[in-house]
């Protein structure tokens, strides 16, 4: 596989890949309708729907993470390990689940004070159970920005895209979460929190594209780059951001939300979201990267 | 746990507590007042002391750290579970999610924490697991004095009255895994879908859990998957609080209000009667104290009495009148042990005859439920931990 059949120059490269993407883009049949603002989120959802009908393949790899985590969550259930459940009979229906990179959407939670202590072959189990997922998601993720036209991945090959994006995806995305669990777990504290909650809400807009620009331009410019594509364009992201993550605590929830007489098991959420909203972030990363950059 | 160990007899194997005579061997000053009625735990060579906050202390040298935990009950301890040290499993207050009638109607949740040192910077972050988990919660009878968890042939056991969603509260005995706290039974009865019985503290015995009801009736549960064996009724009317059963090789025994009651282990049938001639003291949750061969009530009469009888028979052997008691008798080593307003005195089982005493100056009473271990006895008041051993000479 090499990164971007259409894309043959790096994307800081020049001009090129800009008018390649931007032909790619028409090839398709998307959308083309940016203006100086920018495209908005219905141009966006628009032209990521549209890609998605147009190539159903891109919604394979996100299909096949949905069933591996659907898998941990039944092993997790199953083992001696406590679960969370995590639905909106616990969190509500306004909940947004905030993604940092497109990932596996578990209706089965794992909290990190069951895990303190555990002996070796439960340890094993939780981290297999949950951490094949998010790889298998990271791959994911690369091939699906990778294959998305419109993506500038310049000749990415196969052993970068394996070798060097998918850990970096996978270290930027457990970073993220770390940060996300200190505040969780009341640091800082008092009024400071909500100061940082909206920090971290504010690097997290600004850093949403870092997913596609570790693929796109590398992991050392990935985090100047995706500042760079977001500027200005901040609230559309947050949109979208929003978006994504309601969808996600609805979709996750289907097991709880129809009659309880039906008997549906949570992993069927974990299945359903996390290859639904799995693959439209992912796509919709190709998509804002491409669109923002013709804006 | 409570009852010290998973019959709940207070009948220790244990014999280094003191029996002649007394000494201080070390005291630990707490930093805030505890709560009364604790009942502390020994698990190796570290003493658990619930309260705010509980305290693990080292029991060879009293040195103590703090667990940001707090029990509504008396915590029981579970080591056979996935993990490599042990977890504590107690009643904790549960959030009352912004309820008006949360303060009224309090909540609880079985937690199980891990008391390994250094967890208490991040919030929350000894609970390994919850029973039930939110909205669910365990209600007790009687907020005060909630049924404590026992742990016992590989399961915990919770008698009481629980909810797993806001429509249904249910009565009798959860089981649940001591690692994630996973339901693997229940036993529940109810007189109505509205209406659950509300159970006790469970005496586990073998493979049996006999547990009573606040309508007076004892059930006998297999452990292994929650059916029943037997249920006897030992009292016609529904009362105020349950009644502890001790189950010991032969006997169940059931202490109400005003009398004893000994069933056979082996069918229900009732064995013997005995009135009390006085009532159970309030100041003790569980004011009993079971051999094969004695049961040791304390009565809250005035002045208070310790009575002794056969386990068998029910037959009374001896009486005492000792100052007045604030925990269940402990037996260990042949000597009954008593908590009281002044300190710690021990008895000769056999006859009642006072071996020794201890009362130190000025204590802020009561005194806690005595714990015996290889090296001595264990005995809190509201401000101080005291390790006592046999007096020298």
């Amino acid at each position: 596989m090499s990164g971007g059949r259409d894309a043959r120059q790096s994307e800081d490269n020049g001009s090129e890949s800009d008018h390649d993407a931007a032909s790619d883009s028409r090839e398709h049949g998307q959308p083309h309708e940016s203006t100086d603002d920018g495209p908005t989120v219905r141009e966006l959802l628009a032209a990521t729907g549209t890609l998605l009908r147009g190539r159903p393949a891109l919604a394979v790899p996100f299909l096949l993470v949905g069933l591996l985590a659907a898998a941990g969550d039944l092993w997790r259930l199953a083992d001696s390990v406590s679960t969370v459940p995590q639905t909106t009979a616990q969190r509500g229906f306004l909940h947004v689940v905030l993604q940092p990179t497109p990932a596996p959407i578990s209706a089965v939670g794992t909290r990190v004070p069951a895990v303190v202590g555990l002996r070796t072959e439960p340890l094993l189990g939780v981290l297999a159970a949950d951490g094949l997922p998010v790889l298998a998601a990271a791959v994911a993720t690369v091939v699906v920005v990778a294959r998305s036209p419109g993506t500038p991945t310049g000749d990415r090959s196969l052993g970068y895209l394996l070798g060097v994006a998918v850990p970096a995806l996978v270290v930027y995305q457990l970073v993220t979460l770390a940060a996300f669990q200190v505040i969780a777990r009341g640091w800082p504290p008092g009024l400071l929190a909500y100061l940082a909650i909206v920090v971290l809400l504010y690097v997290f807009v600004r850093l949403w594209l870092v997913p596609a620009t570790i693929v796109t331009a590398g992991p050392r410019a990935a985090v100047g780059r995706s500042l760079t594509l977001t500027k200005g364009h901040g609230w559309a992201v947050f949109g979208l951001v929003l978006l994504v993550g309601v969808g996600a605590n609805l979709l996750v929830s289907v097991p709880v939300l129809l009659p309880s007489s039906l008997g549906v098991p949570l992993p069927v959420g974990t299945a359903l979201a996390t290859a639904v909203l799995g693959s439209v972030h992912a796509v919709l990363l190709g998509v804002v990267v491409g669109r923002v950059r013709q804006a | 746990m409570s009852g010290g160990n998973p019959r709940g007899s207070y009948h220790t194997p244990a014999d280094g507590g003191p029996v002649d005579g007394v000494e201080t061997r070390w005291t630990r000053q707490f930093d805030r007042f505890q709560p009364s009625r604790v009942e502390p735990l020994l698990y190796g060579d570290t003493l658990y002391v619930p309260g705010l906050p509980t305290l693990a202390v080292d029991a060879e040298s009293g040195d103590a750290r703090r667990l940001d935990v707090r029990f509504r009950s008396t915590p029981a301890l579970a080591t056979e579970t996935a993990y490599r040290n042990e977890t504590l499993v107690g009643l904790q207050r549960a959030p009352t999610g912004g309820s008006p009638l949360g303060s009224l109607f309090p909540a609880f949740g079985l937690a199980g924490v891990n008391p390994a040192p250094g967890l208490d910077r991040l919030s929350d972050g000894r609970r390994r697991w919850t029973f039930p988990e939110r909205p669910g919660s365990v209600r007790p009878w009687n907020p005060d004095t909630p049924a404590p968890p026992v742990v016992a042939d590989g399961r915990v056991l919770l008698g009481g009255r629980w909810q797993t969603d806001p429509q249904t509260v249910l009565g009798g005995v959860a089981a649940l895994d001591p690692s994630d706290g996973t339901v693997e039974w229940t036993y529940v009865r109810q007189t109505s879908p509205d209406s659950p019985v509300p159970f006790g503290r469970p005496s586990v015995h073998g493979d049996t859990a006999y547990v009573s009801t606040v309508t007076h009736t004892v059930h006998a549960i297999d452990t292994s998957d929650g059916s029943e064996r037997w249920s006897t009724d030992v009292l016609d009317d529904e009362g105020a609080s349950v009644a502890p059963v001790v189950a010991t090789e032969d006997v169940v025994v059931i202490v109400e209000d005003e009398e004893v009651v000994g069933l056979r282990r082996a069918d229900g049938s009732e064995l013997w009667r005995t009135p009390l001639d006085g009532f159970l003291s309030s100041a003790v949750r569980r004011p009993v104290a079971v051999t094969d061969e004695t049961t040791v009530v304390t009565l809250g009469s005035d002045p208070p009495e310790l009575v002794a009888l056969a386990t068998a028979t029910g037959e009374v052997q001896w009486r005492v009148a000792p100052e007045r008691p604030t925990s269940p008798p402990v037996v260990a080593g042949g000597i009954v042990y008593v908590g009281t307003d002044e300190g710690v005195t021990a008895f000769d089982i056999a006859d009642g005859t006072q071996r020794w005493r201890f009362a130190p100056d000025d204590p802020v009473s009561p005194f806690s439920v005595p714990v015996v271990g290889p090296r001595g006895l264990y005995v809190a008041s509201r401000e101080t931990l005291y390790a006592l051993r046999e007096a020298d000479g």
